[in-house]
């Protein structure tokens, strides 16, 4: 026959291992845990080039690239931005000109460039060796797009990204 | 004299603290990152409002960190190329371990972490090194400013 439970009879369970566990997962946590900035990125394809008279089957005649020279002071700031025959001066100033000098070659007609134009449109970086890196991320923002003040989407100028041999050592 | 009374045990409630310590659990565990434990936080990456986080994590990745005084971390390993030589032969070596367990290694991501303040033209000779192995696919990492 089934036993018979009796009434008003409290069960203590004991916590204190379930607790102690707890801390430790808590502590594991909390010491693994690390404030890491959100990092983004910049997709760049680099193939080897072909040798020469080597055309793959797929390619089809590309849009002109835009080369653009970095100069650098000896400190590796940047001095000078140059883009075909223009020189746009230095620092950010340089490289916002940059942007509207690229814009009119992508879109003469003005407004925001075609899509289907910008993914295809390359930009040949020709860096000095001592230039700091941080200028040429700059760089690569500025010439591969921009953010719409009203929308704040991003538009696209130029898509792809190819490095030249740096200058100097 | 007062008698002393009968022991009385102070029972409390742990519910409470129990569930706010279930609580901080689930939160540092949803926080917590395993895969970012590549990046070496002495590296001051570059700041970029168009960096953007990518949609999917890249295809084996292969992380290469470059310092400000030109040292190369490969991966999640401390161990430093000074050498380009030595980078070159940790690439080969990884390059034909993915071949080996069947993975096309043109696929491969290299990640390039670089400094801020590194020479440009070191961070393109680590390129042209990994160009050299056969890879193919890279991404240059910023960090991302607010918009």
């Amino acid at each position: 026959m089934a036993r018979k439970t009796r009434d008003n009879e409290k069960l203590n369970i004991n916590m204190t291992p379930m607790i102690d566990i707890v801390f430790q997962l808590l502590i594991f946590f909390v010491m693994s845990f690390k404030i890491v900035t959100p990092e983004g990125d910049f997709s760049v394809k680099m193939p080897m080039a072909p040798a020469e008279g080597k055309m793959s089957e797929d390619s089809t005649p590309p849009l002109p690239p835009i080369a653009i020279r970095l100069n650098s002071s000896t400190t590796g700031q940047l001095l000078e931005v140059q883009a075909g025959n223009q020189n746009f001066g230095r620092g950010e100033a340089g490289l916002a000109k940059l942007q509207k000098f690229i814009l009119q070659q992508v879109a003469p007609k003005g407004g925001p460039p075609n899509p289907e134009v910008a993914r295809e449109q390359e930009v040949e970086l020709t860096c000095d060796y001592r230039l700091k890196y941080e200028y040429v991320i700059k760089c690569i923002s500025y010439v591969t797009g921009y953010r719409d003040k009203n929308t704040g989407e991003v538009v696209r100028i130029a898509e792809k990204i190819k490095f030249a041999a740096p200058v100097g050592n | 004299m007062a008698k002393p009374r009968p022991q009385e045990t102070a029972e409390a409630d742990m519910t409470p603290m129990i569930d706010m310590t279930f609580q901080l659990i689930a939160f540092f565990m949803v926080l917590i990152n395993f895969t970012e434990a590549d990046q070496n936080q002495a590296i001051n990456l570059p700041s970029s409002e168009l960096a953007k986080t990518p949609d999917f994590p890249p295809e084996g990745p292969v992380t290469l960190q470059v310092e400000k005084n030109g040292y190369v971390i490969f991966g999640v390993n401390t161990a430093k190329a000074p050498d380009l030589k030595d980078l070159e032969g940790m690439l080969k070596t990884e390059f034909t371990q993915r071949k080996l367990m069947g993975k096309d290694p043109k696929m491969s991501t290299i990640i390039i972490r670089g400094d801020k303040n590194a020479k440009t033209g070191r961070i393109q000779e680590v390129v042209g090194i990994a160009q050299e192995v056969g890879y193919e696919k890279f991404i240059l990492r910023a960090k991302e400013v607010a918009k």
